[in-house]
């Protein structure tokens, strides 16, 4: 669970520095290497955060979900799987980014419709993260393993 | 294929990730469940037992993010869409079904009552019961002590009680659990 929790703060802060190249990019000021570098980090550390997270999902499913916040805290049983989906949902969304970023850099002419897919997909997962991280938290405040 | 053709194919992708995995909310389709007691996964509708479907529902959004992707290939290929407005109702598309699905969840989750699991006899009168299965499950004499020192722990949080002794209740719930372990016969 703290592996879990280090590397979700290490991908909400990954992600930020992503979202803020891609903002920099579509204005003109690019720095692609360092933004392919931010956006492979980021789909690692997403990748990563959610095996980890796999690998604890069937005990704090029972010790925690099952005989506790289902008894206890119904709205954190809720959030719980909420967290769980969207991350799931995330997923391709932040190796997407990652490969088309990588695309982007190794590619000269400056694609406008690309560019603006690439900042919709960094920004869902940014979204997606932060409502992840900050859940997360919240959830291992009121019970953890 | 080129950069905007692979793109389409992965917004393609996306698409099918997205509406596989909130295939299960609209009725029961056929996934992986694990069974987290018996270390067990089934493929099945619906669950026998207390179980979860995260395995299950991603394993679900893979198998439609992968058949997206062939589907998306397919497509690309046929109608040769390169242009920028294809790219664009492309990213449309895909940030509808990314929306669409996390509102699904969202909704669905905003009104769940979840039916607790019944608890484990050992568990009953734990205070804290994850903690205390965990430290007890396996060592029946631990369980008695935990029952002994939270029953002292009662007494002294309470000012009127002076009486140290253990009360007719706390007798007899540990006389059940020595017997639910054996240690009577013994």
């Amino acid at each position: 669970m703290l592996v879990h929790g280090l590397l979700a703060i290490a991908l909400a802060a990954a992600v930020a520095q992503e979202l803020v190249l891609v903002v920099r990019s579509l204005q003109g000021r690019a720095e692609r290497r360092r933004d392919r570098q931010w956006s492979a980090l980021t789909a690692w550390l997403y990748a990563a955060t959610m095996a980890v997270g796999a690998l604890a999902h069937p005990t704090y499913r029972y010790f925690v979900r099952a005989l506790y916040l289902d008894h206890h805290l119904t709205w954190a049983s809720n959030l719980f799987d909420l967290k769980e989906l969207f991350a799931t949902i995330g997923l391709p969304l932040a190796i997407g980014s990652a490969l088309l970023s990588r695309a982007l850099s190794g590619s000269d002419d400056d694609d406008r419709a690309l560019r603006s897919g690439h900042l919709v997909a960094v920004a869902l997962t940014a979204g997606i993260v932060w409502f992840d991280v900050g859940s997360g938290l919240w959830l291992s405040l009121q019970r953890s393993l | 294929l080129g950069l905007r053709a692979r793109y389409l194919v992965g917004c393609a992708a996306v698409i099918g990730w997205s509406l596989a995995i909130v295939m299960p909310v609209f009725g029961p389709v056929p996934m992986l469940w694990y069974y987290p007691l018996e270390h067990t996964f089934d493929l099945s509708a619906r669950a026998h037992g207390f179980a979860t479907s995260w395995y299950g529902r991603s394993t679900l959004a893979l198998l439609g993010g992968v058949t997206g992707f062939v589907l998306g290939a397919i497509i690309v290929r046929v109608t040769r869409a390169r242009s920028q407005r294809a790219v664009t109702l492309g990213t449309l598309w895909a940030v509808v079904a990314v929306v669409l699905a996390l509102s699904v969840y969202a909704y669905q989750l905003a009104h769940r009552v979840p039916v607790p699991e019944p608890l484990p006899t050992a568990f009953k009168h734990a205070a804290t019961p994850a903690r205390s299965l965990r430290r007890t499950d396996h060592d029946p004499g631990a369980q008695v002590a935990h029952e002994i020192r939270r029953e002292r722990h009662d007494q002294a949080a309470t000012p009127r009680c002076r009486d140290s002794r253990p009360t007719r209740e706390t007798v007899q719930r540990v006389a059940e659990l020595m017997d639910d372990a054996g240690l009577l016969e013994a």
